[in-house]
């Protein structure tokens, strides 16, 4: 009898602090939703309200109508989509070639891998910059382009060091099988492993599908138009363009954060799989 | 069966020039990553070691200039509190992110109704970009209407410069990466907590120990060595952090919120320097290879 009083104590104090919690981590997306909604008069009135009596769903309109808005989220589309696509490929490629086959300096290249993961991408900035601005195609290399763009996610130490460690895990005698049916690598690679490897191929897509949509440094070196911004570089230059209209501010935010969201949501599974691998140590 | 074994045993002695290509067949594989973290990677850490050595000549060239930049660096001032800057962004924010992120996944390991849906929400902060954060939070310390300065005026005090004051622009960008922090490490410290052997909870209940106590004999020792896994993650992470000051302060005021890469940046980009932002560059590098280094330490004795 106690007990059950002392556990109803703790469910509601759990519930309290959890509540609480929830309050202070919606709370700025709550707000930002409702100025997106606002006439600028509603966002400044005192006292403040959480929603406007009649909302101005035409904030949206506008923000799409006379801004780089919607260029810029094409531009992130395909950045993001070329870069997860060529990563998944270029990654599992070569984990596979690490993990099955036996070539000369095989151990020391993937070291190399290994090592390229430890390099803190903060400080490839600048001397990345210079290499793609040299690189073949105009005076200014790949700068302003989408392959300048999508460059440094193209292939991750990350994403071939997590397929190598799945491929760990599926018996060689499926390959070895395929092989003697005749079927050659690359067949092997395509009809056996892409396919009983494909959480991770979740993995990895989720990862850079982040890594890519909500970069800020690297589309701030490299585009040089605003033609070529990616939707978080516009969202910046928003804070200039309508300084204190808070509510197209708002309307811009919100719709840069709606894909991530989105993808957030639809991909559950494979977030709570990747965290508690973080948590369990297998990385 | 038999015959099958023995014609792969054929092949594989096969012609000598099928061998040989099939020796080298493997970088057919593994050549296309590794040409690109060449480009990527590799070359980078070799050239911002060049850049460093160099300057350009006012007609565009590169010229030799010994170590000119580190002399530089050496005296920069600003480098050196940019540094100390970052450092305290870093202690301040994993403290605060990390011990609410530890709070909260201890309350949702309790598995109460409804559990689910709080993790999920919870961790929403994380997959959203560092530019959204900034414009939320930019919004919501507004001195004019943002509403912090209301529900400060609210509860009896005065309206503060959230972001324009030296003293409390460096604790509002706190306030906001330990937001970030605390959202996306719940998570992992609740599969950390969810790993902890149950009969060790049970046995403590049976001594009479309440929650409280059973968190701080039981949880926390228990997942220290994830601890310091998310602590290393949050100094890795905090010197890559620069969207969020960049649209908050844009580093001030009075270079209160410099952080070290929006300070490398600003060589680089602004002042147009690149070969000394290679320079800066250059002299993190010690700082964070020496927290790699310690991670790899603490994970090398986890796997054992």
């Amino acid at each position: 009898m106690d007990m059950k009083k002392a556990k109803r104590w703790a469910d509601g104090i759990t519930y309290g602090l959890l509540a609480l919690a929830l309050i202070g981590f919606m709370f700025p997306f709550v707000w930002m939703l409702g100025t997106a909604v606002k006439t600028p008069a509603e966002a400044m009135a005192w006292p403040p309200k959480l929603f406007p009596a009649k909302p101005q769903f035409q904030n949206y309109a506008e923000i799409f109508d006379g801004s780089i808005l919607l260029r810029s989220m094409l531009n992130s589309v395909i950045v993001t989509a070329g870069a997860i696509l060529v990563n998944l490929f270029l990654a599992s490629l070569a984990a596979y070639g690490f993990e099955r086959m036996q070539f000369p300096g095989r151990k020391f290249w993937f070291n190399v891998v290994l090592a390229t993961m430890m390099i803190p991408s903060a400080l490839l900035i600048i001397p990345l910059f210079f290499i793609v601005k040299s690189l073949p195609g105009s005076a200014f290399g790949w700068l302003n382009t989408y392959q300048g763009l999508m460059l440094p996610y193209a292939v991750t130490g990350f994403s071939i060091f997590l397929f190598r460690q799945f491929l760990l895990g599926i018996p060689k005698e499926m390959d070895e099988a395929a092989e003697m049916d005749g079927c050659g690598k690359f067949q092997t690679y395509l009809w056996i492993i892409v396919p009983m490897i494909r959480p991770a191929i979740g993995l990895v897509a989720v990862f850079t599908f982040l890594l890519v949509w909500n970069d800020y440094l690297w589309p701030l070196a490299v585009s040089r138009t605003e033609d070529m911004y990616t939707a978080q570089i516009a969202l910046k230059f928003f804070q200039g363009q309508y300084s204190t209209n808070w509510p197209l501010l708002m309307a811009g935010a919100s719709v840069v954060a709606l894909p991530s969201l989105v993808f957030y949501f639809a991909l559950q599974r494979f977030f709570q799989q990747s965290l508690s691998n973080l948590g369990t140590g297998v990385k | 069966m038999a015959n099958r074994v023995e014609d792969s045993e054929g092949q594989r002695r096969g012609s000598g020039k099928a061998k040989r290509r099939n020796r080298w067949q493997g970088y057919l594989f593994v050549g296309p990553a590794l040409l690109v973290l060449m480009v990527t990677s590799i070359i980078p850490i070799i050239y911002v070691v060049w850049m460093s050595f160099h300057r350009e000549t006012p007609s565009g060239e590169s010229s030799f200039a010994g170590l000119s930049n580190f002399r530089q660096l050496f005296h920069d001032t600003l480098f050196f509190k940019s540094i100390g800057n970052t450092l305290v962004y870093t202690f301040a924010s994993a403290a605060l992110g990390l011990s609410a992120a530890l709070v909260l996944a201890a309350l949702l390991s309790r598995n109460v109704k409804g559990s689910k849906w709080f993790q999920i929400l919870f961790f929403v902060p994380s997959v959203t970009s560092e530019v959204v954060t900034a414009m939320m939070f930019l919004w919501l310390l507004d001195y004019n209407f943002g509403l912090f300065n209301y529900v400060a005026e609210k509860a009896g005090f005065e309206r503060v410069q959230w972001l324009l004051d030296p003293e409390l622009a460096m604790l509002s960008v706190v306030l906001v990466g330990a937001w970030r922090g605390a959202s996306y490490n719940t998570p992992i410290f609740l599969s950390a907590i969810q790993n902890i052997p149950g009969d060790l909870y049970e046995a403590a209940s049976i001594d009479g120990a309440h929650a409280v106590q059973k968190f701080f004999r039981i949880t926390v020792p228990m997942i220290v060595p994830i601890l310091s896994y998310t602590i290393i993650m949050a100094f890795i992470g905090s010197f890559q952090m620069v969207a969020i000051v960049d649209i908050l302060t844009n580093g001030g005021p009075l270079d209160s919120t410099m952080v070290t890469l929006k300070y490398i940046w600003r060589q680089g980009f602004e002042f147009n320097n690149l070969n000394y932002a290679a320079t800066l560059s250059l002299g993190l590098l010690p700082i964070l290879f020496l927290i790699t280094w310690i991670q790899m330490k603490f994970s090398d004795r986890r796997a054992q």
